[in-house]
């Protein structure tokens, strides 16, 4: 909502497992941007937003 | 049986007051429903009855297939939750447990066309300028 390029899909892994393989999830929470990075566990808000804007080197 | 316990359907219907403006539920389910999306589905039922600024529209993942595609749907259970736009909020799988949560922040944010979040959160999400994909894995509970 904060930006119209993000959008946020919350994947329930035992419900889609091929994507937990895909994705190769090992812990929950798991953050996959843009299909190819990943964040490993829960971090404080703005923290998180800087991970995903490092993830994407924007 | 419901699934929202009556002590929790009181305090939601408290709760979800401060929704100002409509807030839609756009659900994606297939005529044999598996039981996750019956589940879904039951649950939703039941939130959209909280809030009459809340309401819920049923789609068949087939027979609205290019609907799906449009939105970016690619798996069901799918629950979208949308206001006078999309803003790109997904659930995939049932929204229980803690995920009911989740649920009911993203309706009230909707709801508030705000999200909640801090302004030093929002000055690092404005930077970005390309189309980002977030995927969430979590667990049911």
């Amino acid at each position: 909502m904060a930006n119209d390029n993000i959008s946020a899909d919350m994947v329930s892994g035992s419900e889609f497992p091929f994507l937990v393989v895909k994705y190769n999830v090992s812990g929950v929470p798991h953050t996959v941007v843009n299909e190819e990075h990943g964040i490993a566990g829960a971090l404080p808000e703005k923290d998180f937003a800087e991970e995903i804007v490092k993830a994407i080197g924007a | 049986m419901a699934l929202i316990k009556e002590k929790d359907r009181e305090k939601l219907i408290g709760i979800m007051k401060i929704i100002e403006e409509d807030v839609k539920i756009v659900m994606f389910t297939q005529e044999n429903e598996c039981q996750q999306c019956q589940a879904t589905r039951g649950l939703l039922e039941e939130v959209a009855a909280l809030s009459e600024k809340v309401s819920l529209e049923m789609r068949d993942f087939e027979a609205d297939a290019e609907m799906a595609k449009n939105l970016g749907v690619d798996k069901i259970p799918a629950t979208l939750i949308l206001g006078e736009k999309d803003y790109g909020i997904r659930f995939y799988g049932v929204p229980a447990g803690y995920e009911f949560n989740v649920l009911i922040q993203d309706i009230l944010d909707v709801g508030k066309r705000s999200p909640g979040l801090d302004e030093k959160t929002k000055e690092v999400l404005a930077t970005i300028q390309k189309p980002v994909h977030l995927q969430v894995f979590i667990s049911p509970t």
